[in-house]
């Protein structure tokens, strides 16, 4: 087989553009249901998506092993659709991150809401479509057998989903508490603590789901994979202890906070607390995800 | 020019390597330090694997045990794929297929972002950190232009290797696999343009299994599969969620009773 081409920068985009299309689906999601109630989630959504997906596209160009030589050669990536997935992936991307932005400038000049939600149905779609392609773009990979299963994507976009919740949440505080200029709403918001503690207990909630559904999945993964190099390099080999510390850190340990809090009525500057804690913990953990699937298929 | 194919007959190869030397000398790859082979199965391969310097090698494999033991050599080289999937892969069509047979590279258009190498059944493209760019075996279009044989086909003293038409080659080995031998290429990623025919099963030689579907098939029916989970998922979901719903309100209508 091959050596490795693909490391910690292919790791991080798959990352940031998952995450970035699971944030847009959530704030989305919330500003077409949430019957009003869910505005800065649903403004946090596409801004913190847009910077997430522009993070992604940078360290995906900074990859480009032709960039120091050819830096403008990169728009060739659009000529081989749809044939090619990586080509396809590039249109969506693309569509998408124009999507997140006008959706952010909309929000930010508070535009016309009839086009913010027409903008949302659109960046949905798109949303998706680029969480579910950073896992279709390994499992077409023919080369890496590891790679190779159906359940990839949906590996992927479980924790896209997961994630982008976590970035939505910590984006409302970092946005309220750093920078209140850039959009009064969330420094207002945050000022109601019982309200922003209600909120994110719902949003802990409501997180529970895909947070049994990702160890499901991941488990199922491994599954449909075994016998491969990688997945014995996973499980007990030497990405082993990277794989564990994203099971314990990344989802249990957010599964039983959010448990708790749902349990027990807690106060509500612990469970602001306690759920900012644990979505950053889900943050590495969807990190660390992509790296060891990653290293791991082309062991 | 018709589709040319060589046909590799690895029951006539005895492994002097002209075809390696060949290689290098018409491509002008330069010699590099090697490895010795870990496996020791495959321990007097030299160089052991691919690399930008080295577009083909044969492997020295030990089949079997003991008194049984015998030598099987095996040339390896890109297959050039009917329908290659690192072409399928890339982004720009750096890489394609000609209607001679080669898949060939073309530089000005690549971006270097490594699909390829992680998309070729066989594990053959790699990239060269100097030159910025792919390396792998061409099948020499500038000799088959000129009518001239490919330079390692040329070098061969045993006829193991063979340049013919496509429709040829995939004959000869079909006939191979009616009488009992074992072929690679003829079914493998939908069939290559390089085929093998051997007295040994291309496992034993190290070969990696690859199904008999192009990569434009293959990719469907991953796509496919990856729906029918989506959707058995999606309707799992939203099956829990009806039931949780029902069972709430059974349990706040049997509350109204008490
Ligand atoms: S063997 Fe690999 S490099 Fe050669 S044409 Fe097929 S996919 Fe491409």
């Amino acid at each position: 087989m091959s050596e490795p081409v693909w490391g910690i920068l292919i790791a991080t985009y798959l990352f940031l553009g998952g995450m970035a299309g699971g944030a847009y689906i959530i704030g989305a999601w919330s500003d077409l249901f949430g019957k009003g109630k869910y505005e800065v989630l649903a403004r946090s959504g596409a801004y913190t998506s847009l910077i997430s997906i522009l993070a992604g596209l940078v360290f995906l160009i900074l990859d480009l092993k032709r960039l120091t030589v050819a830096p403008f050669s990169v728009l060739n990536a659009y000529i081989h659709f749809p044939v090619s997935i990586m080509s396809v992936g590039t249109w969506i991307i693309s569509a998408f991150t124009v999507v997140a932005l006008l959706t952010t400038l909309l929000w930010l000049l508070n535009g016309n809401r009839i086009l913010i939600k027409f903008l949302e149905i659109l960046g949905m779609v798109l949303g998706f479509s680029t969480t579910a392609y950073t896992g279709i773009l390994l499992s077409y990979a023919r080369g890496r057998p590891f790679w190779g299963s159906p359940l990839l994507p949906w590996l992927f976009t479980v924790s896209g989903i997961l994630t982008g919740l976590g970035l939505t949440v910590i984006g409302i505080s970092i946005i309220a508490k750093i920078m209140p200029r850039l959009d009064r709403n969330f420094f207002e918001f945050f000022e109601q603590r019982s309200k922003v503690s209600q909120m994110f207990k719902s949003i802990e909630e409501y997180s529970i789901v895909p947070t049994f559904l990702e160890i499901l999945v991941v488990i199922l993964f491994i599954g449909t994979v075994w016998g491969t190099n990688g997945s014995f390099a996973l499980v007990f080999g030497d990405l082993s202890a990277f794989f564990w510390i994203y099971l314990v850190i990344g989802l249990l340990v957010h599964l039983v906070l959010s448990l708790y809090n749902y349990i027990k009525s807690v106060e509500e500057n612990t469970i602001i607390f306690g759920s900012l804690v644990g979505f950053a913990l889900v943050l590495i953990g969807g990190f660390i995800l992509r790296y060891v699937i990653l290293i791991a298929g082309q062991l | 020019m018709m589709a040319k194919a060589v046909l590799v007959d690895l029951r006539r190869c005895i492994g002097c390597r002209s075809c390696q030397v060949a290689c290098k000398r018409w491509n002008d790859r330069g010699a590099t330090a090697t490895k010795h082979n870990p496996d020791p199965k495959l321990e007097w391969t030299n160089p052991s694997d691919f690399s930008p310097q080295t577009y083909t090698y044969v492997r020295f494999v030990k089949v079997g045990k003991g008194e049984s033991l015998k030598w099987v050599f095996a040339k390896v080289q890109c297959n050039h794929c009917i329908e290659p999937g690192c072409a399928t892969a890339c982004p720009t069509t750096a890489l394609i297929k000609t209607k001679e047979g080669p898949v060939i590279y073309r530089k000005e258009l690549c971006i270097g972002c490594g699909y390829c190498i992680n998309a070729c059944p066989f594990g053959v493209p790699r990239f060269d950190e100097e030159n910025k760019a792919i390396e792998k075996c061409t099948f020499c279009p500038e000799r088959l232009s000129e009518g001239l044989e490919p330079a390692c086909v040329q070098a061969c003293p045993t006829d193991a290797l063979t340049l013919m038409s496509l429709e040829e080659a995939r004959r000869k080995a079909a006939e191979a696999e009616a009488k009992g031998l074992y072929t690679y290429g003829l079914h493998e990623a939908g069939g290559t343009s390089w085929i093998y025919i051997s007295e040994t099963p291309f496992t034993e030689l190290g070969f990696p299994k690859v199904g008999p579907e192009a990569p434009a098939a293959f990719n469907l029916r991953m796509l496919e599969n990856i729906s029918i989970i989506g959707a058995v998922g999606l309707i799992a979901m939203g099956g829990l969620w009806l039931y949780s719903k029902r069972r709430s309100k059974l349990e706040e209508s049997k509350r109204g009773e008490s």
